[in-house]
């Protein structure tokens, strides 16, 4: 790998650990505020919001697999 | 202790007749007390030998099949839980042994608390994310913990808001955003309202570039990175709510 291509490696896998960590986030506080706030928590908001993040996890990981698809029949 | 009793139960059953020997386990509490007691079909006790049970060396077993300390040790376990030993026989019926325990009073089941914080630790706070997931989590999260939230998804959306009302005690950015990121905001505020950008607290999703870095180090603002350790989360809003002016009263 070239130091250039390198960089740009680096880059790509710090957007992508940013991204992740996203939703991650989120989920780390919904499943807290399950398990820890009790009848406090607005259940159904905190479980709406488990499914969103849940679905942006999966979008991320669905675009990966594209880009990786791409890059390997586009490269032959 | 149990075990013991059980063999005893056992060894009093005389092999064969299966379908009539058994050996009965029942648990029972009243009041301030646990029962447990063990009954088995086996040959019973004599009455002239129920008083001598709890002897040490004292056996209704064969030579060489027991010691005779099997009771008397059961006896003294039970009592130094504070319980008692007793025992009912029928010669030819069986027998019963029942351990009576003091019941712990089951400690009353109080929900974990969210946040360890007196009444008066409640701030009003501003939260700034463009990732809809985590700003909503966020907001129900220090709502929860008892304070006043408003949450939004720019940069631009914060600024103009501040513009009309900047009472906040605490302002939770992210940094990475896409338009006016939490740099921007910061370097927008410490231009025009310097006392607002002291109270931004820059959140992220770590991996920054070498210009945040830059930038983190150059800012006396403090930092938190996503995902969260919850707890600090809380335990430093907390701590930014009292502020530096005033230090925690020692509490000796």
């Amino acid at each position: 790998m070239t130091k250039e291509s390198s960089g740009e490696f680096a880059e790509v896998l710090r957007q992508i650990s940013h991204d992740l960590n996203n939703p991650i986030a989120a989920l780390t506080m919904d499943l807290y505020l399950l398990r820890r706030a009790g009848e406090d928590a607005d259940r159904e908001a905190t479980i709406a919001n488990l499914e969103r993040a849940t679905s942006d996890l999966r979008d991320i990981v669905d675009d990966l697999e594209r880009r990786a698809v791409a890059l390997s029949s586009g490269g032959g | 202790m149990f075990l013991n009793l059980l063999l005893n139960a056992a060894q009093a059953i005389e092999p064969g007749d299966r379908a009539n020997q058994s050996i009965t386990v029942r648990v029972a509490s009243r009041d301030d007390e646990v029962d447990v007691s063990i009954t088995d079909s086996g040959s019973g006790i004599a009455a002239a030998d129920l008083p001598r049970l709890f002897e040490p060396f004292f056996t209704t077993k064969p030579r060489g099949v027991g010691s005779g300390l099997g009771l008397s040790i059961c006896q003294r376990i039970v009592g130094e839980f504070g319980g008692r030993l007793e025992v009912e026989s029928t010669l030819g019926t069986g027998t019963t042994m029942t351990v009576m325990l003091l019941a712990e009073e089951p400690a009353p089941a109080t929900p974990l608390p969210l946040l360890r914080a007196e009444p008066s630790a409640a701030g009003r706070l501003m939260v700034v994310d463009d990732d809809a997931a985590v700003l909503d989590s966020l907001k129900r999260l220090l709502q929860a913990g008892g304070h006043e939230v408003v949450a939004l998804q720019s940069g631009e959306e914060a600024l103009e808001a501040l513009s009309e009302d900047d009472r906040f005690d605490l302002i939770l950015t992210d940094l990475m955003m896409d338009g006016m990121s939490g740099i921007d905001l910061y370097e927008a505020l410490d231009r025009d309202r310097p006392a607002l950008a002291r109270k931004l607290t820059f959140v992220s999703g770590g991996a920054f570039d070498q210009d945040t870095r830059d930038f983190l180090a150059r800012v006396p603002n403090p930092q938190l990175s996503k995902p969260f350790e919850l707890d600090s989360l809380l335990s430093f809003v907390a701590e930014q709510l009292a502020g530096p002016a005033e230090p925690p009263i020692s509490s000796s």
